[in-house]
C-alpha cells in the first residue's frame, strides 16, 4: 500500500511521533512518501517529494516555474480535470483553482492509497487532491488546527469535512472540539495518542534540597507560563526553596524576562532556550516535578516523557492533559488559570512522604509502559489504513 | 537656542507634537528623521531636516548634504567617517550615514531623544562637539526592554552617566532609571499633559440606571495592558452572579491569546471589542460606562487613565509604573495590585456599591488633580526652563 504523508517539512529524528510511524509502516510492508515545503539533507528514511516553490517577489521566475509545472503535470490531465470540477463545485475562484493546481501539483503527479494530512491546516486549500488521483484522504489533528486556526477562520474546515475519509486525533478532546467545528460523526476516526521510548524502571530517590521544577515548551501564551510563574511565586511567599527551568523559545520571551523581573523570581528561574531532545530528556529526569500548566494541549508529548522518566508531572485541566494524566494516580490535575489553585497543589506534592511520592511515579511509569509504547501506536497505524480498506 | 527634538519619525505622537509647537513659541525647534507623511507646521520656527521615506530621493538629499557640510564644517565631516567606522555592515553605514547627516549640518544646541533605545547613537554628539544631550524616559523602552535585553541594559548604564538631564513622565521612572546609572540629581519629572479640550469636556457623573456594570479599557492588544486579568476578572464576576459586561476599544486586531481566552471561558456574549474610534468619538462613548478599568503590567502613566479622569469617569487601575501617582485610593479612583483578576472584581464591586454622591466627589477630585498636575502649560514651561538650565550648566 502506498501511503503519502503531508507535512510542512521533513521531520527530525528526535520528533519520535512521526519517525516511529514512518518505520512501523516500512516494517509492515508500506510504501511511505513525504511530501513537504522544506527537505532537510540528513533525512534519508523514505522518499521524499518537495512542493513546488513559490516566488511572490519574483513574478517572472514565477510564471517560468509556472509553465515548467505546467508540462509536468500534462500527462496527468484526467486528474486535475477532476480536481477542476471537485473546486468549482466548491465554489472557489478560478485564480485559487489555479493556484491550489500549482501548490499540489507534487501530490497530484503522485500514485498513492492513501493521502494523509499531518496537521489539518495543511489540508487547507488541498481539499480535493485525494479524491481526484483516486486515494483516500485522511488528516490528524493538532492542538493548533483545533484549538485556534479556526478562531480567526470561522468555516474554514467545511469543506475538508466533506472530503476527509477518516480522522486521526491525538485526544478525545480534539475530537470533540472537530465535532464541535463541523466533523459528521459519521467520519471513522481513531484516536492514537503520542508515544514515547520507555527506558528503565523509575526507582525511589530523594528529592534535590532546592527543589528542581521543569517545564518544556514553547515560550507561547498558550503554555501558561506567566500563571505557572505566578504560582511559583506564591510558593517561595511559602518558603519553599527551588529552581525553576523553562526549556524552549518564542515571542513571549520578553513578557517572560519581564515577569520574572516584576516577581522577583530572578534567582530562581532560568529560561533555558532551546535544547536538543537529549539534552531535554536529561534535563527532565534530573527534575523533581514536571509542571504544564497550559491554557489547552492536544496531548503533551513532554509530560508524557516525564512520566516515563519517573518525574512527578503537576498539570493543568487544558484540553488533553486531562487523558494524559489520571489525577491523584498519576499525576496532579489542578483548574486552568488558576496561579493560587497551583500554588497549593504544589505545595501538597512537596510535602508528600517519599513513599507516596515513589507511588505516583510508578504508577504513572506503568501507564506509560502499559500504554503509549511506540510498538502500540505503530500498531494503531498499521490499523488506521488497513481497517478501511478492509 | 536651536532645540533638536527627535523621535526618529515626523509626525511624532500626540505629546510630541504639542511640545514641539510649545517649545517653538519661544526657540527655534530642529526636526529630524524620517518624514512620514508631510507636516505643515505654521510657526517658521520649526524647521524639518528630515529624510524621505524614498530610497532614492533620500540617497540625493544625502549626498546634496554631504556636499554642504564640507563647505560648512570640514571637522565634522570628518567625524562622519570616525563614526561610520565602528560599524560592520555597508547597509549599516549607509543608515547611519542618512540619520546624522542632517544632524551634523544642522547642529543644534540641545538634542532631546524621546525614545531612550536611541540614546547609544547619538551620545557622539556629546562627546565629539559639545551639544546637549536631554533624554526622555518613557514606558517600555526603560521598564521592560533592558530587562530582557542585556545588551540593551549594558548600553543605557555607559551612555545614561553623559546625559546632560532627563526628563521622565513619573516619579516611579525616574527611579526605575537610576538601576541603569541615570544620577538621581540630573532628573525632571514632567508629566504628560492632558490637552485642555479634555478638561472643557468634563461633565458631571451620573450613575447608570441600568442593573448591567459597564466597563472599559482602551488600548492596544499587547501583553503589558494586561487584558487577560480583566478578562479573568469577569469571569469571576459572572461566576458570583454579577451583571457585568466589559469592552476592550484597540487601535489593533484583537491578540489571539484574548480571543482564545473569551471563547473558553464562554465570554463571548459578556467582552465586545471595537476597533478605534476617534478622539471625539472615544470621548462620547466614555460616558456610557460606569468606570475606565486600566489592568496594564507595565505604563509610565496612562494617558487613557489621565483623560477618563479629566473628562469625569471613574477609574480603576493596577498599581504599576507611575499609576499610583495619580490614581490615589478612594479619592481620585481605585487602585489594586498587579496580576490579580480577584482584586479587579472586587474594585468593580465596590464601585458598583458606592452612591452617586460619592462618586461624584471622587470623579470631581480626579478632574482638580489632574487638571492641577497635567496642564499643558505647566508642562511646556517646565520643558523649557530645562532647556535654559542645560545650555547654562557646564
Amino acid at each position: 500500500m502506498n501511503i503519502g504523508i503531508v507535512l510542512s517539512k521533513t521531520p527530525s529524528y528526535s520528533e519520535t511521533f512521526f519517525i516511529s510511524k514512518i518505520k512501523g509502516l516500512q516494517n509492515h510492508g508500506f510504501d511511505v512518501t513525504l511530501f513537504v515545503q522544506d527537505k532537510t539533507n540528513d533525512f534519508s528514511l523514505c522518499y521524499v517529494r518537495k512542493a513546488p516553490k513559490v516566488f511572490n517577489r519574483n513574478p517572472p521566475l514565477q510564471i517560468i516555474t509556472f509553465l515548467v509545472m505546467f508540462f509536468k503535470i500534462l500527462p496527468f490531465w484526467s486528474r486535475i480535470i477532476r480536481f477542476i470540477n471537485l473546486e468549482v463545485a466548491a465554489n472557489r475562484s478560478w485564480f485559487r483553482i489555479i493556484k491550489n493546481i500549482y501548490n499540489n501539483a507534487h501530490i497530484l503527479r503522485a500514485d498513492l492509497d492513501w493521502v494523509h494530512f499531518g496537521f489539518t491546516t495543511l489540508s487547507l486549500n488541498s481539499e480535493h487532491v485525494a479524491k481526484a488521483i483516486g486515494a483516500k484522504m485522511a488528516v490528524s489533528f493538532r492542538g493548533f488546527d483545533l484549538d485556534l486556526y479556526p478562531l480567526k477562520h470561522p468555516h474554514c474546515y467545511d469543506i475538508l469535512w466533506k472530503q476527509v475519509d477518516r480522522v486521526h486525533s491525538i485526544s478525545k478532546y480534539l475530537l470533540n472540539k472537530a465535532l464541535v467545528l463541523g466533523l459528521p460523526d459519521t467520519i471513522p476516526y481513531d484516536i492514537i495518542t503520542p508515544a514515547v521510548k520507555i527506558k528503565k524502571k523509575s526507582s525511589p530517590r530523594d528529592s534535590h534540597a532546592i527543589l528542581k521544577f521543569v517545564t518544556v515548551a514553547r515560550l507561547h501564551w498558550i503554555k501558561g507560563l506567566s500563571e505557572t510563574l505566578e504560582a511559583l511565586r506564591m510558593l517561595k511567599s511559602r518558603d519553599v526553596k527551588f529552581k525553576y527551568i523553562i526549556i524552549g523559545q518564542g515571542d513571549e520571551y520578553e513578557a517572560l524576562k519581564f515577569a520574572i523581573s516584576q516577581l522577583n523570581l530572578e534567582w530562581d528561574v532560568e529560561l533555558l532556550g532551546r535544547k536538543s531532545h537529549e539534552e531535554t530528556l536529561y534535563i527532565i529526569e534530573d527534575a523533581d516535578i514536571y509542571l504544564q500548566y497550559s491554557y489547552s494541549e492536544g496531548f503533551c508529548n513532554a509530560v508524557l516523557e516525564a512520566q516515563a522518566c519517573g518525574v512527578l508531572c503537576v498539570v493543568s485541566d487544558g484540553g488533553g492533559l486531562n487523558e494524559n494524566i489520571i489525577h491523584e494516580e498519576t499525576g496532579w490535575i489542578v483548574p486552568k488559570r488558576r496561579p493560587e489553585l497551583l500554588a497549593d497543589r504544589m505545595y501538597q506534592v512537596v510535602k508528600l512522604p517519599a513513599n507516596k511520592k515513589y507511588e505516583i511515579r510508578y504508577n504513572a511509569f506503568q501507564r506509560v509502559e502499559n500504554s503509549f509504547t511506540l510498538e502500540k501506536q505503530s500498531e494503531a497505524f498499521l490499523n488506521f489504513y488497513n481497517e478501511h480498506i478492509n | 537656542m536651536k532645540i533638536a527634538i527627535y523621535s526618529g519619525s515626523i509626525p511624532s505622537t500626540t505629546f510630541i507634537e504639542s511640545l514641539i509647537q510649545g517649545v517653538a513659541e519661544k526657540h527655534n525647534v530642529l526636526l529630524f528623521g524620517t518624514r512620514n507623511e508631510s507636516v505643515l507646521y505654521s510657526l517658521s520656527s520649526i524647521k524639518q531636516h528630515t529624510n524621505s521615506k524614498k530610497p532614492i530621493v533620500k540617497g540625493i538629499q544625502t549626498l546634496y548634504r554631504l556636499l554642504l557640510l564640507l563647505f560648512v564644517s570640514p571637522m565634522r565631516f570628518k567625524l562622519i567617517f570616525e563614526e561610520l567606522k565602528q560599524l560592520n555592515s555597508w547597509y549599516e553605514k549607509y543608515n547611519r550615514l542618512n540619520k546624522i547627516v542632517p544632524v551634523l549640518l544642522h547642529l543644534p544646541d540641545v538634542f532631546h531623544i524621546q525614545w531612550a533605545k536611541d540614546v547609544e547613537q547619538w551620545s557622539f554628539l556629546k562627546d565629539k562637539l559639545g551639544v546637549k544631550l536631554i533624554l526622555s524616559l518613557r514606558g517600555a523602552h526603560i521598564n521592560y526592554s533592558p530587562i530582557a535585553d542585556p545588551s540593551l541594559a549594558q548600553s543605557y548604564k555607559k551612555t545614561f552617566p553623559k546625559i546632560d538631564a532627563f526628563h521622565a513622565v513619573s516619579k516611579a521612572i525616574a527611579l526605575e532609571a537610576q538601576k541603569y546609572n541615570a544620577p538621581e540629581e540630573k532628573m525632571t519629572v514632567i508629566h504628560s499633559p492632558v490637552q485642555k479640550e479634555v478638561f472643557n469636556a468634563f461633565k458631571v457623573y451620573k450613575k447608570k440606571d441600568s442593573t448591567q456594570i459597564k466597563v472599559l479599557s482602551v488600548g492596544r492588544f499587547h501583553w503589558k495592558k494586561g487584558y487577560k486579568y480583566m478578562v479573568d476578572a469577569v469571569d469571576v464576576l459572572k461566576k458570583k452572579h454579577i451583571n457585568i459586561h466589559y469592552t476592550i476599544i484597540a487601535s489593533n486586531q484583537v491578540s489571539e491569546d484574548i480571543l482564545f481566552q473569551i471563547n473558553q471561558l464562554g465570554l463571548e456574549r459578556d467582552i465586545t471589542i471595537l476597533k478605534g474610534l476617534s478622539q471625539s468619538e472615544l470621548f462620547n462613548k466614555y460616558r456610557e460606562f460606569d468606570a475606565l478599568v486600566l489592568p496594564s503590567l507595565e505604563e509610565g502613566i496612562a494617558n487613557v487613565v489621565l483623560e477618563a479622569m479629566a473628562l469625569g469617569i471613574p477609574v480603576i487601575s493596577t498599581n504599576c509604573g507611575g499609576m499610583a501617582e495619580v490614581v490615589l485610593p478612594k479619592e481620585t479612583g481605585w487602585l489594586v495590585p498587579l496580576k490579580s483578576p480577584q482584586a479587579l472584581s472586587d474594585a468593580i464591586i465596590e464601585l458598583n456599591k458606592t452612591s452617586e454622591l460619592e462618586l461624584q466627589e471622587v470623579v470631581k477630585r480626579a478632574h482638580e488633580y489632574v487638571k492641577t498636575y497635567f496642564n499643558a502649560e505647566d508642562s511646556i514651561k517646565k520643558f523649557l526652563d530645562l532647556y535654559v538650565e542645560v545650555l547654562q550648566s557646564n
